[in-house]
């Protein structure tokens, strides 16, 4: 069995970023020197993501709103609807609302992340929690609603896979908050985004809830594997899952929701556990739920536990 | 206390700091842009009186460093006073202009916590978050000096907010009752280490500041908890809170909820039986094609005379409601609750989001509009 490390969610912006950000929006500051430490703060965190060993590279995602904004703001059919709590946490998102099926501005989108890395992973929401998360006021069904914007993902992966990225963690933290979804539905929308012929490869990330029962619908969802939230899911609906020998699994062990660093040893007996348990060919450990929910200093000294997963075998 | 009209108008929190404030604390002198502020703002606000005028002479005459930051204080202090009071509100506060922000504030006046950085709120917004390390405590209780302060500054009824007890829990990290769990740290050791970390809160720092607040005079306490909504399946640890928060507090109590879902909280939330009013946002929900007021149904079977403040300014926008718009949210919630005598008029929070000009528009929109509500209901 192997063990791999990675960052799987967002990163949060440093001190520096932030002051500079709150400055922007006083108009003490202008938008070329925010963008400028942008990029900077974001080469930083590439570094960092590389010494760790992690198996790939994110950038952090620092400049984006919440996890949809850049769909929102590349689209023209989409625009930001109400503050909206970001499920059990003291952050809120902008509330899409889908006024008529949405077209993608491409360029727009290659422009928000950051190029030049040959191994970079980017985060989208999946397409259930793009739907779910969204307000249809289009004045068509859901279902039509659902899969437009699917294709609109899927042109957005398309964009982006164009501008050289090569993987996407499609985040569905609504598929494991609610703990359910209709299977033919979820599978055709996962159809439209990863099917056909498939530009890059995907995986898909769960947290604020118990994704397990997704796990063995990776390969129908077409994606490598299924990451799981440890702090909301009991460790025995983990183990217990019908999961064939040699699978690959995400572990989101590192939790955001407290600033106590985890345990090494903690997480060593978690691996063994998983291993025994189900055999699996691959476990990948990352954040149980988005890192930037912590300031950066905390954030970087709990990942940093995690570099001794980062490229074992057993 | 100054009896109040039918639909009182009142404030929720913050305002934002104006410039002048934030540089004469500094103790600089004021830039050109500061001053400029300052004059529009004496133009609007009669705040100069015999104790700040000399501090605002010298700070036209660019001598502030003379200043102590305690003077500015005082001075915004008053300042945030006579802007509620001139843009007509019934009960006031000082926009809460002494205070950093609701969650440090009563944080840095409470032992046990660190404070570790920055985290996101929304957009380009955060707040700076502390982690539980020790067993809480109170330094001493706060808000004393900004209350007696506004209740010798006013004629009008004053409300003193104050941040909850579960809100400061769960805006923290808990690491000591996290740790003193035994084993591994899963869903049922987290939820447990939460309620003792909520309710030593409720009774070792919120109890004793109310009960200091009331024996200063204060006869209306605000408990803000916008936090009270966010994890569904608390809602009777946020009640537990409040229960243990109040016990033995002689004094009118509200609670603010903000950007929740209350069709989760209530009827659960009825069970904080001290609460007199709840205090809740509704225009941010109240967008085109969309009724944001159809939650007040929830308080319709309400027979034992309990409040609503119904929130009729969106405090995220730019947009200033019409004194029409405002007055069909009143009239929307006159309705729902079948009876006036049960609604108060806020904005839906604190409007420091918004610049000082826009709030002062939407504040002097939301009397104007309150003045035609009750107008149509004469």
């Amino acid at each position: 069995m192997s063990t791999r490390a990675a960052v799987t969610t967002f990163l949060p912006r440093s001190e520096e970023v932030i002051a500079a950000t709150r400055e922007w929006e006083r108009g003490r500051r202008s938008r070329e020197d925010v963008d400028a430490l942008y990029a900077r703060w974001t080469q930083t965190v590439l570094q960092f993501e590389r010494e760790q060993g992690f198996a790939w590279c994110t950038g952090g995602h620092l400049a984006w709103q919440d996890l949809l904004r850049p769909l929102v703001e590349s689209s023209d059919g989409i625009v930001p609807g109400a503050l909206t709590r970001w499920f059990e946490t003291n952050s809120f998102y902008r509330r899409p609302v889908v006024e008529k099926l949405p077209s993608l501005d491409a360029g727009k989108i290659s422009r928000m992340v950051p190029s030049a890395d040959p191994d970079l992973t980017v985060i989208l929401p999946g397409p259930w929690t793009f739907t779910g998360l969204s307000e249809n006021r289009t004045g068509q069904g859901e279902s039509a609603v659902a899969r437009s914007l699917a294709r609109y993902l899927r042109e957005a992966v398309d964009a982006l896979s164009r501008a050289g990225v090569k993987r996407f963690l499609l985040h569905e933290p609504l598929l494991a908050y609610t703990g359910e979804a209709p299977e033919d539905e979820l599978r055709e929308l996962y159809r439209v985004v990863t099917g056909g012929r498939p530009p890059s490869e995907f995986l898909l990330w769960t947290y604020f809830g118990n994704g397990t029962w997704l796990l063995p619908e990776a390969p129908k969802l077409g994606v490598s594997l299924v990451g799981v939230d440890l702090s909301e899911t009991p460790l025995q609906d983990l183990t217990g899952s019908a999961l064939p020998p040699g699978s690959s699994i995400g572990l989101g062990c590192i939790d955001p929701r407290t600033s106590l660093t985890e345990d090494p040893k903690d997480l060593d007996r978690l691996v063994k556990d998983v291993e025994a348990a189900l055999h699996p060919g691959t476990l990948l450990l990352g954040p149980a739920a988005p890192m930037d929910l912590l300031p950066w200093d905390t954030a970087r000294e709990k990942l940093a536990v995690l570099r001794p997963f980062a490229g074992g075998t057993s | 206390m100054p009896t109040l009209p039918i639909l009182p108008t009142q404030e929720v929190g913050s305002l934002r700091k104006p410039y002048w404030m934030v540089e004469g604390a500094r103790g600089g002198k004021l830039s050109e842009g500061a001053l400029r502020e300052l004059e529009s703002h004496l133009q609007k606000v009669p705040f100069s009186d015999a104790s700040s005028q000399p501090f605002i002479e010298r700070w036209r005459k660019g001598s502030a460093a003379e200043v102590s930051p305690d003077v500015v204080r005082e001075v915004g202090s008053l300042f945030g006073l006579r802007f509620l009071e001139t843009a007509g509100l019934d009960l006031v506060y000082d926009g809460e202009m002494r205070r950093v922000e609701m969650y440090e504030y009563p944080i840095q006046h409470s032992s046990g916590f660190r404070f570790l950085g920055h985290v996101r709120s929304f957009d380009n917004k955060y707040y700076r978050k502390a982690a539980c390390v020790g067993e809480v405590g109170l330094k001493a209780p706060y808000h004393l000096e900004e209350f007696s302060f506004v209740k010798d500054h006013t004629q009008r009824v004053p409300k003193v907010p104050i941040t909850g007890a579960y809100t400061l829990a769960d805006w923290s990290w808990n690491e000591y009752y996290l740790r003193q769990q035994p084993g591994w740290k899963g869903p049922k050791e987290r939820r447990a280490a939460q309620r003792e970390f909520v309710v030593d809160i409720a009774r070792k720092i919120i109890r004793p500041t109310l009960k200091a607040l009331v024996e200063k005079g204060a006869k209306v306490l605000q408990i803000d908890e916008p936090a009270a909504g966010t994890h569904p399946e608390e809602t009777a640890l946020v009640v537990e809170s409040f229960n243990e928060s109040t016990v033995g507090i002689d004094a009118k109590l509200v609670m603010h909820i903000c950007f929740s879902d209350y069709n989760s909280l209530f009827p659960g939330m009825l069970e904080a039986k001290n609460c007199r009013q709840f205090l809740l946002e509704f225009a941010n929900r109240d967008v085109e094609g969309r009724d944001g007021y159809e939650d007040l149904g929830l308080f319709e079977d309400v027979n034992d005379g309990r409040e609503v403040g119904v929130g009729v300014l969106d405090i995220h926008r730019d947009i200033i409601e019409t004194p029409e718009i405002v007055k069909e949210r009143i009239l929307k919630a006159v309705h729902r609750l079948k009876d006036p005598a049960r609604v108060y008029v806020n904005p839906d929070c604190g409007l420091r989001t918004r610049s000082l000009d826009v709030s002062w528009q939407k504040l002097v929109n939301m009397v104007k509009g309150t003045e035609l509500a009750r107008e149509a209901l004469a």
